[in-house]
């Protein structure tokens, strides 16, 4: 009995313990029983979980394949990811937009998760992954919300939609090379386009020990928009910028319950990038005006060891919600405007069909275009 | 034979590997041909590297790379310092709550350590012989940590430990990132190119087409009361 203890102990001893992600600290999955998805299969191939340093480093690599059960096409889906032992304080989600999956079809979801804990923690980490919700063709939706996903997938949906018949239109006008002309343009703009990292403090408190100052915004004017920007300012101070404040109009004859101002920043040497975004959820009825405020603070760490020294903002309206769930978002036209084409990213769809004619070719994006 | 371990011998390398450690990696590398051969490697890499950051444009003239390595061992090091005093608070906390009327000089016996690790923080600086706005870059970050660490605990023991440390969203292109009393998760996108974006509203994200569906995905990090 001992010697077998001993061999069992110098087995253990003798595994490496870098190649095991232990059963306990997998993720646990709960899709609800009406889910209009099902679990197919969950493969988590190269999962680990390693020491390093003082803390206990867990990679979780899951490559989900989930099956449409409902009776309609699936445009996009969000998963939220927590884990409370961890990070009780913070969660995240994966969402996957742009998609066509019909009643029965399967399909990929893929969670690449890293999870940093002390050495000393209890071992076995509790991931869990649930469905915050489905946005279908129709624009109708299912799951709990929490995160208001229903909103990030139907602005999506929209925006897929302008975009396949703005390259429709392209295509039907100019042909094969001009939609090609297109594709490499966005490839251009994608790879050009400046990119900073930032942090997301809560809060309103500066961290920077330079002065700091306030910022009035500069909006630029997007004329289909229901809402007009009145003014607006923010504290800067060094590279953080914080609490902006917003006044805004609704010029609709429609209430409002969502909008979203986009905020680029302006560096001393004429940089610019877009910082982020201001959302407010209110209830702003046609002709009304409204004050919006943001509580946290934005920290953007040395750009190429430069500190970015943040002179000037612009603020654009960049979507609105209606009462009654509809939305508005920034034409083709709209976003061709110079400062606006510099900053603001190609919107999911656009990113997606270009990479089509990036890995496949012109053929198939036509082909994928023609799907819808 | 079992060989050390590749980040040992990348220290090893590049010169910065210290004592027990230190001699048995030379030791082994002397009789093994595949880890001296990984060593040459890596210091062929190193000058490689610095030979094409003089042809880069971005970096400024007569860029001093053993003062920029210097400055990036002793920053690593404040910084592993600094995290061990910090590591001295969290320990009480959950004993405290344990441990009730033994409350009072717990505080003080770790009180009395973080100033022992202030310490040690400076005698590091020194030691790397920080360039003057690094030091003064040190001072700023050991006030914070008097003021948020030490003034935090002094004047709100009885604050769960997870309130203490705020909870920090962080977005790059390579992950995105909710960092909270010095556990994490991240979320990494499965492409290069991603796009980063971050709400007022308290959440950070990165998208991305990805490599291998051509699925266009959002990862996202929030406070968890949104």
């Amino acid at each position: 009995m001992r010697s077998s203890s001993a061999l069992l102990a110098s087995a253990l001893f003798l595994i490496p313990c870098n190649s095991v992600l232990f059963a306990a600290a997998l993720p646990r999955i709960d899709l609800p029983a009406d889910s209009p998805v099902v679990l197919l299969s969950a493969d988590y191939g190269e999962s680990n979980e390693m020491p390093r340093g003082s803390a206990m480093l867990l990679d979780v690599h899951a490559a989900l394949s989930l099956r449409n059960s409902s009776q309609r096409k699936i445009r996009g889906i969000t998963l939220l990811v927590t884990a409370q032992a961890v990070t009780p304080g913070g969660k995240g989600s994966v969402t996957v937009t742009s998609l066509d999956v019909g009643p029965q079809e399967a399909f990929p979801v893929r969670i690449d998760l890293r999870l940093l804990r002390p050495l000393q923690a209890s071992s076995g980490v509790p991931v869990q992954i649930s469905l915050d919700g489905v946005l279908f063709d129709d624009l109708s939706f299912y799951g709990p919300d929490k995160l208001s996903s229903r909103r990030t997938l139907t602005l999506s949906e929209w925006e897929a939609r302008r975009d396949r018949r703005y390259f429709k239109s392209v295509l039907a006008s100019g042909g094969q090379e001009k939609l090609r002309q297109e594709m490499l343009e966005s490839l251009t703009h994608q790879a050009d386009r400046p990119s900073l990292d930032v942090e997301v403090v809560r809060g309103a408190r500066a961290t920077n020990f330079e002065p700091e100052k306030q910022v009035q915004f500069a909006f630029l004017s997007l004329p289909d928009s229901p809402i007009e920007p009145m003014g607006g300012m923010a504290r800067i101070a060094g590279d953080e910028a914080r609490a902006p404040r917003l006044e805004v109009k609704n010029r609709s004859d429609r209430a409002i319950r969502y909008l979203e101002v986009g905020w680029i920043l302006h560096d001393r040497s004429g940089r610019e990038f877009l910082a982020g975004s201001v959302p407010a959820e209110l209830n702003l009825a046609p002709g009304q005006k409204s004050q919006i405020l943001g509580d946290a603070t934005l920290k953007f760490p040395q750009l190429g060891g430069q500190p970015l020294g943040i002179e000037g903002m612009t603020g654009f309206v960049s979507s609105v919600e209606f009462a009654d769930g509809t939305v508005w978002i920034p034409t083709r036209a709209d976003l061709d405007a110079p400062q606006l084409q510099r900053v603001v990213a190609p919107s999911d769809e656009e990113q997606r069909l270009a990479q089509i004619y990036r890995k496949k070719g012109i053929k198939a994006l036509i082909a994928e275009l023609n799907k819808f | 034979m079992r060989h050390p371990a590749l980040a040992h011998i990348a220290l090893f390398a590049g010169g910065d590997l210290a004592g027990w450690l230190r001699w048995r990696v030379s030791k082994h590398v002397a009789h093994c041909q595949e880890c001296r051969d990984e060593v040459q490697g890596l210091r062929d890499a190193a000058s490689q590297l610095r030979e094409l950051a003089d042809d880069m444009p971005e970096l400024p003239n007569g860029l001093n790379w053993s003062r920029l390595a210097a400055e990036m061992t002793g920053n690593i090091r404040v910084g592993l310092a600094a995290g061990e005093a910090i590591a001295l608070f969290d320990k009480p906390l959950r004993g405290r709550r344990r441990l009730g009327l033994h409350m009072g000089w717990r505080l003080s016996w770790n009180a009395a350590l973080v100033v022992l690790g202030a310490t040690a923080i400076f005698a590091v600086a020194f030691w790397t012989s920080l360039p003057p706005q690094q030091s003064e870059h040190l001072l700023a970050s050991l006030q914070r940590i008097r003021t948020e660490r030490i003034g935090t605990l002094l004047h709100s023991s009885l604050i769960p430990a997870a309130t203490l440390e705020g909870v920090v969203l962080e977005a790059s292109s390579s992950s995105i990132q909710v960092r909270e009393n010095g556990r994490a998760m991240s979320l990494i996108p499965h492409s290069d190119g991603a796009t980063v974006s971050v709400s007022m509203h308290g959440s950070a994200g990165v998208r991305f087409v990805d490599a291998d569906t051509g699925q266009v995905t959002t990862n996202k990090v929030y406070y968890a009361e949104q």
